[in-house]
């Protein structure tokens, strides 16, 4: 990190009048003034201040709640007739103020499964992985690899919705079926699995809460995905389906994160780093496409589902079994952490400082790090293409609002 | 009945004006009441009266004048009773507003190319002076106004140059000159708005930044004198097929564009100039259509032409007053003169009037602005059967120039009726105006259901341009009594019919008995929009109501910024008005150097002293 | 084309039963816990007391799943009131009004074949206007309690409130419930209520005389 312009921000947090920021891959914060940092063209977002911008000229207004959209969500839209020329985002309609501050690391863990539902392993994987490094608690391999499954599980649940969410604007409502079909049928067997469609209650400090049974969990997500193979196979040689994601909303910002930025050729994968989940002991292909555009986002994704089967495949022959362990001993360590994961929408960011409870907690999710791409590369685009471009960013308002 | 009377008449306003601006206004309107009912009574008598000076100082009263003043004193009424509360500043308005008006009667009733000169510059040295002592008047729209006004006085000097070269008299004589009659057509065509080039622009830009009652007045009565003068110098010469065909052509040009562009204006005033080009384009198709007629020996088409003419300018020149003035109550309310921006509020006898001008200006029956246009119309299907193919062939383009015109004049006005009278009832303002507006509403109204009465006693205005009257096309029909009845004239006997009288008496009818049926009994329900679960924002303005418009023909905007309240400019008119900047800005410097003054009055004293030659070679 | 219509027929009906047949694959932690041995259970969201579990106060934490173990059977949603004129088309709008994505993804799960709630007369509506039941998610964030109001005044009557998830019950670990803002006539609990819940509370909302 010598030339500060040439990083990409990734996040920035008020503490105590002064602003700290994160920088990718960087594991300190660094205290930077204001002015500096709204150098960053992404400042404004990954701050949580996106919503001042001005949009000028006649306003088109969807949302906040609205049949179209799955989330509260409100967009002022600036139009000359039917193009989008320019758009602001308001997501704080639907901020539910989550605050960590001041919480035990048990109430913190139970807000931090529920910042995203359907991200929820993730999540709680961040924050267990990042409170564990500071107590100084190290986990079994065992509980290791449980929550990278499950991250991969949920990946590979969360891709398929995009995905079908994608169909379903597109109005290929047969294709749509049959997707969810294969969504529902993988979200069953997590809640078989699991105990719960969403993975909430399954992590905890140092250990899994209740025992797992990995047998032919391999062999059912393999049938899932070779069928969304063949489906996306299909799929791709309906020019009607093409057409309308090929060229739509073309963005390449190097602050995206996740599959949006893979789309545009940014390599941008927190599996591919030594994280806090064992992703090195195992192998898997990365692949980046650069158009940019949501057919670019949607391959990548349907190319993710494939190989979030293979690394449940290999995980799964080393792990038949993961027993419920007994909580781990009470550490009284303090301390400040920062980790990341890949979330199914990309990076997620997570600084947490510990005392006697928990301090301050930032995190700077995957869907505010994407929004900017969307708001960049829908202006321009026709009124019709505006659902194509949303679903395929797969961005979740709920985790919009951040912590405090 | 001597020409002075009139003449007299309308010189009192202006000596009240140097006094006081009320009582300027308030004679300004007894005297136009008068001049409208004398010419009124006169107008079916079919008597006519000269006055010589000299061989070069002539006036004459006959049906054509008395037809012109009475439609102009109709206008010039409701004008001074809106002008009565709305004129709050020093005496120039009231004094520059009752001159104009005395040049208009000037034009109208002179019979000799001196007086008509003196009168069309002291009309335009009026109308300069209106625009150019308005607060806030920049220094384009005065100038852009007289350089056309000029431009059009160039024009009829040379027109009269060469009568006065074939005739040796300065009097208005039956002629023979091609040359002449086409300067003239495009002389008086320019107070219509028809200009060559595209270069439409300059009159919403010139007759939009004048005072309401200024605008009110070129954009009524000073068509309606051009329009006066160019059917009497038809009157004068015999039919020339190739000018009647070059006028019905630039008629449609300009139509076709000014139409567009009024539904896609923003600017209340701009939106009612570029109608005036319209109606401009329209009339002067109708006047080209007398002529071929005429050029065909159709001389109960050319009477038919020559009474749509009159429909026509009847209703353009009270319409236009009225939307002028409604225009003028809603720019005083809205900052920039924006439609969009206007929050509403208009008083009932305002809307309704604006709404009836509105109606009646989209060429709607049975106003007076829908008789004219199907009319015209009749007339452009009637010159399909000519025995030239090349008249067919131009009257079905003509005619389906007229149609896309009507439609597209329906969007601007529908627009201006629509977004101007909604909201409350609570804006304030002074009864004078929305008086004004209202008097004019209820002219078009009444002039389209009773049109058939004004054609039969207009008859003896429309022998003199065509050479006999169209008494023979009202008609009666079944339960239609006699006299209220329409009818073209086509080759085999009666081509198309309307019967005003009875479309309203059948609207009104079926409507209050529709009220009256189920008008008490529904339930008004007014529920919160629902918006997405707030109230901000999404409201659909004016601006959103014409985007389709300005969309479907963006390519005739180059020039149109995001939210501008520009006009929605055509790249020829941009590229004419840099120019004419360029031009006024090193005039304006010149003139700071070399009259230490405003350039104003440098303009002033050139006129002046044209007209101070004129006055010296009269004499 | 062809190929779709033969994938289609060769993949069968995937379609529950339910209402008419079991529910299958119930998720296992949305249904209720029963005691299964003495000791002291600290439950975050005070669901427990005297050994017995409030389904509308419950997160599905598994904090208790060394006493408590759920008995897998679909849990009943409190319906207060009806709507039984809907009886044949039966138009909700769901309204999030800040919840964490899983209730909003649960509630439009029901459009897929496995459920496929319009074989039932139900269907979902863009607009409020046309809604004869509003579907709240999440807890009642301050920006969005306008919104709520407006979607139920913008409603026409008969009219219910469906509160859907813990959250939208009694506000949960996070935030308030719907309580307070709006009367809710159907309380569907579960952390979020798993789709057979939400379509049994729909089915007994609309049949409710």
């Amino acid at each position: 990190m010598t030339e500060e312009n040439t990083d990409v921000l990734s996040g920035a947090f008020k503490d105590i009048e002064a602003w700290n920021a994160i920088f990718r891959n960087g594991t300190t914060l660094r205290r930077m003034q204001e002015n500096r940092l709204s150098l960053y063209e992404n400042f404004d977002y990954i701050a949580g201040r996106a919503e001042r911008g001005e949009s000028g000229g006649k306003e088109f207004i969807y949302g906040p709640s609205s049949g179209g959209m799955l989330e509260s969500i409100r967009f002022r839209m600036s139009t000359e007739g039917e193009r989008i020329s320019s758009l602001v985002p308001e997501f704080s309609f639907k901020n539910r103020s989550l605050k960590l501050g001041g919480k035990d690391t048990e109430t913190a863990l139970l807000l931090a499964e529920r910042i995203n539902g359907p991200y929820s392993a993730s999540y709680s994987a961040l924050f267990c992985g990042v409170a564990e490094s500071i107590l100084g608690i190290q986990p079994s391999h065992e509980v290791r690899l449980t929550r990278m499954l499950a991250c991969e599980l949920e990946r590979i649940a969360c891709h398929l919705f995009v995905v079908g969410r994608l169909c379903e604007a597109a109005s290929q409502s047969v294709a749509t079926a049959h997707i969810f079909g294969l969504r529902e049928k993988i979200l069953r067997m997590i809640s078989r699995r699991f105990g719960h469609r969403f993975f909430f209650g399954l992590n905890d400090i140092g250990r899994i809460r209740t025992p797992v049974d990995f047998h032919g969990i391999s062999e059912s997500v393999d049938a899932v995905v070779n069928e969304f193979g063949d489906l996306w196979q299909h799929l791709s040689s309906s020019t009607l389906f093409i057409d309308r994601i090929q060229r739509t909303c073309p963005v390449h910002l190097e602050s995206s994160v996740g599959p949006a930025a893979r789309a545009s050729g940014y390599s941008t994968d927190e599996r591919l780093t030594e994280g806090l989940l064992p992703y090195s002991d195992f192998s898997f292909n990365f692949r980046k496409e650069y158009e940019g555009d949501s057919l670019s986002r949607a391959l990548i994704r349907s190319h993710e589902i494939e190989e979030s089967g293979s690394i449940i495949a290999q995980v799964t022959d080393q792990l038949h079994k993961a027993d419920a362990s007994r909580p781990a001993s009470i550490s009284d360590r303090r301390g400040e952490g920062i980790g990341r994961i890949e979330s199914p929408g990309g990076e997620t960011l997570l600084y947490l400082r510990l005392g006697d409870s928990i301090e301050r907690a930032y995190i700077r999710s995957s869907s505010l790090a994407n929004l900017q791409a969307f708001v960049r590369g829908i202006s321009g685009a026709v009124f019709t293409d505006f659902a194509f471009a949303w679903e395929s960013f797969g961005l979740w308002v709920c985790e919009m609002g951040g912590v405090i | 009945m001597t020409p002075m009377f009139f003449l007299v008449l309308f010189s009192i306003p202006p000596l009240f004006a140097l006094v006081d601006r009320r009582c300027a206004y308030i004679s300004g309107a007894v005297v136009s009441v008068i001049s409208a009912l004398i010419s009124g009574v006169l107008l079916g008598s079919g008597s006519t009266s000269m006055l010589t000076f000299s061989g070069t100082i002539i006036f004459r009263l006959d049906a054509l004048t008395y037809l012109f003043l009475l439609i102009g004193a109709i206008a010039w009424f409701a004008a001074s009773v809106y002008s009565i509360s709305y004129d709050r500043t020093g005496r120039i308005n009231s004094l520059t507003f009752s001159i104009s008006i005395l040049a208009m009667v000037m034009v109208i009733v002179s019979y000799s190319f001196v007086t008509l000169l003196i009168g069309w510059e002291l009309m335009s040295v009026a109308g300069y002076l209106q625009i150019g002592y308005r607060r806030n008047a920049g220094a384009l729209p005065p100038f852009l106004f007289l350089v056309f006004s000029e431009l059009s006085t160039l024009l009829i000097i040379a027109m009269a140059a060469v009568i006065y070269s074939a005739t040796g008299s300065m009097s208005y004589r039956p002629f023979v000159s091609v040359w002449a009659l086409l300067l003239g057509v495009m002389g008086f065509a320019v107070k219509l708005g028809i200009t060559p080039f595209l270069l439409t622009d300059w009159l919403p830009v010139a007759h939009g930044s004048a005072p309401t009652n200024g605008s009110v007045l070129f954009s009524g009565t000073m068509t309606m004198a051009g329009v006066y003068c160019i059917m009497r110098f038809i009157s004068l010469t015999e039919p020339y097929m190739g000018i009647g065909v070059l006028m019905m052509a630039a008629g449609a040009f300009s139509l076709v564009f000014a139409s567009i562009f009024a539904a896609s204006s923003e600017h209340v005033k701009y939106l009612s100039g570029y109608s005036t080009i319209e109606n401009g384009g329209s009339m002067l198709i109708a006047l080209g259509a007398i002529v071929v007629s005429l050029y065909y020996h159709d001389i109960k088409l050319a009477a038919f032409a020559a009474g749509a003419v009159i429909v026509y300018v009847f209703a353009h020149t009270v319409g236009k007053a009225g939307l002028f003035m409604f225009a003028g109550l809603i720019e005083r309310h809205a900052p920039g003169g924006r439609l969009d921006a206007f929050g509403g509020g208009m008083p009932d006898t305002s809307s309704a009037g604006g709404a009836l001008d509105a109606i009646s200006l989209a060429g709607l029956l049975p106003f007076g602005g829908g008789i004219g246009e199907w009319m015209l119309l009749e007339t452009l299907f009637i010159m399909v059967t000519f025995s030239n193919y090349g008249i067919s062939v131009l009257s079905v383009f003509v005619g389906a120039a007229v149609s896309l015109g009507g439609g597209l004049s329906l969007v601007a006005m529908s627009k201006i009726a629509g977004f101007g009278t909604r909201g409350g009832r609570d804006l304030k303002e002074g009864r004078g105006m929305h008086a004004g507006v209202m008097i004019t509403g209820a002219a078009v109204l009444l002039l389209g259901i009773f049109s058939s009465y004004l054609l039969l006693s207009s008859g003896n205005a429309i022998r003199i341009v065509s050479g006999t009257t169209v008494a023979g096309l009202i008609k009666g029909l079944l339960v239609v009594p006699q006299g209220l009845l329409i009818t073209s004239p086509g080759p085999d006997g009666v081509f198309g019919l309307v019967s005003p009288f009875y479309l309203a008496l059948l609207i009104t009818v079926f409507s209050s008995t529709a009220y009256m049926l189920f008008g008490f009994r529904s339930v008004r329900r007014r529920v919160p929009v629902w918006s997405g679960g707030t109230s901000a924002g999404g409201s659909y303005d004016s601006c959103q109501y014409s985007n389709p418009m300005r969309f479907m023909f963006r390519h005739l905007f180059p020039a149109m910024e995001k939210g501008s309240s520009e006009l929605p400019a055509n790249a020829a008119w941009s590229y004419a008005k840099r120019m004419a900047s360029r031009y006024c800005d090193c005039s304006a410097e010149f003139g700071r150097w070399f009259m230490n003054s405003s350039i104003n009055r440098y303009m002033l004293y050139i006129v002046i002293a044209l007209i101070a030659v004129l006055v010296y070679v009269a004499i | 084309m062809k190929s779709w219509v033969i994938r289609g027929l060769r993949k069968g009906v995937l379609t529950t039963r339910f209402p008419k047949g079991d529910a299958e694959d119930v998720p296992l932690w949305t249904t209720k816990p029963v005691k299964m041995s003495d000791g002291e259970v600290r439950c975050p969201a005070g669901a427990i007391s005297d050994g017995a579990v409030d389904m509308n106060r419950c997160i599905s934490c598994r904090r208790c799943s060394e006493h408590y173990m759920p008995d897998g059977r679909p849990v009943h949603s409190t319906v207060n009131s009806g709507i039984s004129i809907a009886s044949r088309s039966f138009h909700i709008y769901m309204i999030d009004t800040g919840s964490c994505g899983a209730c909003n993804s649960e509630v439009h799960s029901l459009h897929n074949p496995v459920y496929d709630f319009n074989r039932l007369g139900m269907f979902v509506t863009n607009t409020p206007r046309h809604a004869d039941a509003l579907i709240v998610v999440g807890v009642v964030s301050e920006g969005m309690e306008m919104a709520l109001k407006a979607a139920y005044e913008a409603m026409p009557s008969p009219k219910i409130v469906i509160a859907t998830g813990t959250c939208s019950i009694s506000g949960g670990i996070i935030g308030k419930g719907v309580d307070g803002v709006l009367p809710a006539d159907v309380l569907v609990p579960g952390c979020p209520p798993s789709p057979y819940a939400i379509l049994d509370a729909l089915i007994r909302a609309r049949d409710a005389k």
